[in-house]
């Protein structure tokens, strides 16, 4: 199965963004393929209706390297998650509040390499703008 | 259920505003939905214009892929946070619901190398 999708990337620095969803609730998440785990607003997780806790709430957190050095980031495992045509159940990503931490971003995240792992064949065609997904 | 049905002209509907507020705020009013023409559909360009720099919150959202066409606006907030904090409700109550940020996205940011560590506590 082939699924096949459009991205315009407007300047030189922008980002190729893709439609997500959970339980139906669309987000726009930039596709990080230097990324090894999805990461996704808490503000966006909540506004979907996600029952989250308050992120100084969590009981489960990783370590994160990012470029500003280490920190601790909770895990929030997601019922039903949708992204480039493959449906997820219980899909764990990492969630901070974006604003709190100082990033203003226009999307609600990053879809990392984790979403990825054994499904299939991602292909990404600069020239054209298109990105397929091939599920193995 | 006792149901009341207002017609407003233009210029008092800002003015009814905060009687609205006030009423939901009781607890025996159970419902109030303000009308479709309060909130007709706009397109994203009158949207952009009428609330800048702005979280929207649209219901009956029509969009082509991640590139949103138009909508009800139904919430809007400087940040997210208070958008996703007043919109979560919301959301359970309209159709086809998005957000959007209406500004610029910000230039001469990247995204910099996200790699979870194996531990966790």
């Amino acid at each position: 199965m082939t699924n096949k999708f459009n991205f315009h990337l407007t300047d030189d620095d922008a980002l190729i963004l893709v439609e997500a969803s959970i339980k139906g609730f669309p987000l726009i998440l930039a596709l990080d393929t230097a990324a090894s785990q999805t990461v996704i607003d808490w503000n966006a997780l909540f506004l979907a209706g996600c029952p989250i806790p308050m992120e100084k709430d969590f009981q489960n957190t990783v370590p994160v390297e990012t470029a500003s050095g280490v920190m601790d980031v909770p895990v929030y495992e997601i019922t039903e998650f949708n992204a480039l045509g493959i449906s997820k159940a219980d899909f764990s990503v990492l969630t901070y509040d974006f604003l709190a931490k100082g990033l203003t971003s226009p999307y609600d995240g990053v879809l990392g390499i984790d979403f990825f792992r054994q499904q299939g064949v991602l292909s990404i065609d600069f020239v054209e703008e298109k990105l397929w997904f091939i599920r193995k | 259920m006792t149901t009341l049905s207002l017609e407003l002209k233009d210029a008092e509907k800002s003015q009814i505003k905060i009687w609205v507020e006030y009423l939901k705020s009781l607890d025996f009013v159970q419902n109030i939905k303000e009308k479709e023409e309060v909130r007709p559909y706009l397109s994203i360009e009158v949207i952009k214009e009428l609330y800048p720099n702005q979280w929207v919150l649209l219901a009956d959202a029509q969009a082509e892929g991640i590139n949103i066409l138009g909508g009800r606006v139904i919430l809007n907030a400087p940040d997210k946070h208070q958008l996703a904090l007043q919109g979560r409700d919301l959301v359970k109550e309209y159709q086809q619901v998005r957000h959007f940020f209406t500004g610029e996205r910000p230039h001469q940011k990247h995204i910099g190398l996200i790699v979870r560590q194996t531990s966790s506590k």
